[in-house]
């Protein structure tokens, strides 16, 4: 055996300076693999070029929708007026399984990507009827997106009279100006020709009439969407 | 001594062969449809008629959810807001999956079957192909390991950089072994420090006169010698031998054999000798992969655009926005492109990626960082009845059927147990009956009680 060719047994003979030069490498070598595996990866090569690509596919997309925005004049559920709505909703369709007048129904592809699948309000399905004041779809949101809503306070939308289509307007009032009985708020009322108007300040944006509303449905439909009253987003702060 | 490898008695029956004979249980594969189904039918019924169910990214009852905790941390990003309701349902999926870790994927969630649906029969025959490697592997590993071994397989990429200086190249050798345990095994001998602390993780070595795993020491470096050929009385690092299956690293690299003779005064652990480091690389730890990438990328645009960007594609959240659209469409005559669109969104997801569930769900990843704390019902095997522990029949069964890629006999699978979905898979397929969810001694799934005292 050369002096150089380590002796079995005897790991203690090395010189003492390598010994110690080769520890101290060790101890960091060791150090680093515990802690962060260095020189070790976490992952392969390929699993992060599939992480890169799903990360840059998610921004991308969050880019667009963002760039895209969302159509105005969407009616959203009470509550959900606030600009925090899109951000909180996840888009889990418990509202409008909650909601038992089935007003609430879902915005579809062609209204945006940000928007699809939220909830939207659907007058021509129903209206909105507090649910007795349990408020069923706020209290159903798990993501808590939807605000407390105070009809006296807020509105969901406001009935706007299309003039060209009211039959109050027109020649004949035959629809028996249904939408004043319909209103909860007392929000429409006749006046002395008989035409009815909105009273913007009491009206919250229920869609009872524009549900009842028998203009331009059935044989009076003509070919334009609208009724005699519909409801449009309110822009305005709460009152 | 033989270097046949010893074929597994099950894994390569067919499924329908398979049989529990006379046990009259619940078996797993049948219990996993009837729940995923119910819920499905559930979910269907509540999209349909109403009545607040919800769908899977919330179900329950008006305002109670199980909210998805991944929607969860979205809108707290995308709102940028904390909101208790948001963090106590948060907090109850947490306690969820710390107690029965990533469940939701074998129980609940409707991806995996949507997956086998849209599987072609020649991918799916792949995926078994696959699963039995990656059983073989944990087995061949679970062998050159047994006895405590810290340097386990996995360890060794081919070295691109030049040892270092003094030090001789590295060489690999394979050494036939007296010893039946380390039959198949390749050994590496090395001298340089970077290759024994990067490549093997502080190493070990055992005197190749009689090379058995026991003998290890923690410390293996010495200074270059003069090289000569690798012989059978130089000491030599115990590397593990890869199948050569996907993501799995070549092994290999060896140094210069004469330093490692000054290994040969072995002691293991157990005789005093220095503490053998955990080997980072140990195959069942936890590593982090894409869908670690997914979800942070989920977070963040989230976070940046402020809403919720993955539950745009999420392909749960799209099933159950496919059935809304189709229920809108018939009941209330309300056609839609989504209805074309949401299901191509859905198979390129499933389909060109090629493992969504293991390579892309941030929920998955979500469970997973989670599960890490999970200790309840993981499965567990029973040494006693275990055939690997009997020399004759060597077995892979629970490892070639995990669908994960999990090793529930020693955990040096692909990944590791916290990742178990519980589908009971393994249970079922182990020929004796050795895996169980409980703890030993308990009837475990299915088999009968008195199948416990057999063998």
């Amino acid at each position: 055996m050369t002096a150089n060719e380590p002796v079995p047994g005897k790991c203690g003979a090395q010189p003492p300076e390598a010994a110690k030069s080769h520890a101290s490498i060790k101890a960091k070598d060791a150090s680093e693999l515990r802690s962060s595996a260095s020189g070790v990866p976490l992952t392969s090569r390929r699993t992060f070029v599939v992480g890169c690509v799903g990360v840059a596919a998610l921004v991308a997309l969050g880019g667009a929708g963002r760039a895209l925005g969302e159509p105005a004049g969407l009616i959203r559920p009470p509550g959900a007026q606030s600009a925090d709505f899109l951000g909180r909703c996840i888009r889990c369709d418990k509202c409008r399984t909650a909601c038992p007048t089935h007003v609430i129904g879902v915005a579809k592809l062609e209204q945006g990507v940000l928007a699809v699948r939220t909830p939207v309000m659907e007058f021509r399905q129903g209206y909105c009827d507090t649910c007795d004041g349990a408020w069923r779809c706020i209290a159903a949101c798990p993501t808590g997106a939807f605000a407390a809503f105070d009809p006296s306070r807020d509105k969901i939308a406001l009935a706007v009279i299309d003039e060209a289509k009211c039959e109050t307007y027109g020649v004949s009032a035959s629809c028996g100006r249904v939408c004043v009985d319909a209103c909860p708020a007392q929000a429409i009322s006749a006046d002395d020709a008989g035409r009815v108007h909105i009273d913007e300040a009491a009206c919250w944006g229920c869609g009872a009439c524009e549900h009842v509303c028998p203009a331009n449905a059935y044989r009076t439909y003509d070919g334009v969407p609208g009724r005699g009253v519909n409801m449009v987003a309110w822009e305005g702060d709460s009152r | 001594m033989t270097s046949k490898q010893p074929t597994c008695v099950n894994s390569e029956k067919p499924r329908s062969e398979r049989r529990f004979e006379g046990r009259r249980v619940l078996k797993p594969s049948k219990l996993r449809p009837l729940a995923k189904g119910a819920i499905a039918l559930i979910v269907a019924i509540g999209i349909a008629v109403g009545g607040g169910v919800g769908a899977y990214s919330a179900l329950g009852i008006d305002s109670i959810s199980a909210l998805c905790p991944l929607g969860a941390l979205e809108a707290l990003a995308g709102g940028w807001a904390f909101v208790p309701r948001v963090l106590i349902a948060l907090t109850v999926v947490v306690l969820l999956v710390l107690l029965v870790g990533r469940a939701w994927c074998a129980w609940i969630c409707p991806v995996p079957p949507l997956d086998r649906l849209l599987s072609s029969k020649k991918r799916r025959r792949e995926q078994a192909r696959q699963r039995d490697a990656a059983g073989k592997l944990a087995y061949t590993r679970w062998q050159s390991c047994r006895n405590a071994c810290a340097a386990c397989a996995n360890a060794c990429k081919p070295m691109p950089k030049p040892p270092a200086e003094g030090h001789a190249a590295p060489v690999l050798v394979s050494v036939a072994s007296p010893s039946a345990e380390a039959v198949g095994t390749s050994y590496v001998m090395s001298n340089d420090p970077d290759c024994c602390a990067l490549n093997v993780g502080n190493g070990v070595c055992v005197s190749a006169a009689d090379v058995t795993p026991e003998a290890f020491i923690a410390d293996c470096a010495a200074p270059a010698t003069a090289s000569a050929t690798p012989s059978g009385e130089t000491a030599a690092k115990l590397v593990g031998q890869d199948a050569g299956i996907d993501d799995t690293h070549v092994l290999g690299i060896s140094g210069d054999a004469a330093v490692s003779a000054a290994c040969a005064s072995a002691k293991s652990p157990a005789e005093g000798g220095a503490p053998v480091p955990a080997n980072p690389t140990r195959p069942g730890a936890f590593k982090l992969d894409s869908r670690h990438a997914v979800l942070a990328g989920a977070l963040g645009s989230a976070a940046i655009f402020g809403f919720p960007v993955f539950c745009l594609v999420c392909p749960i959240g799209l099933t159950v926005a496919t059935a809304v659209l189709l229920v809108r469409l018939v009941g209330y005559n309300e056609p839609s492109w989504g209805l074309i669109v949401f299901p191509l969104i859905i198979a390129a997801e499933l389909i060109f990626a090629r493992s969504f569930c293991g390579k892309l769900c941030p929920v998955a990843a979500l469970m997973s960082l989670l599960g890490r704390a999970n200790r309840t019902l993981r499965p567990r095997v029973d040494e006693a009845k275990c055939l690997r522990e009997s020399a004759s029949e060597p077995c892979h069964a629970c490892a070639s059927v995990c669908p994960v890629g999990i090793d529930p006999h020693s955990d040096l699978g692909m990944l590791p147990k916290s990742e178990c979905t519980r589908c009971g898979r393994c249970a079922e397929v182990c020929p004796v009956g050795a895996v169980g969810f409980r703890s030993p001694g308990t009837v475990r799934i299915g088999q009968k009680a008195s199948m416990r005292s057999s063998r």
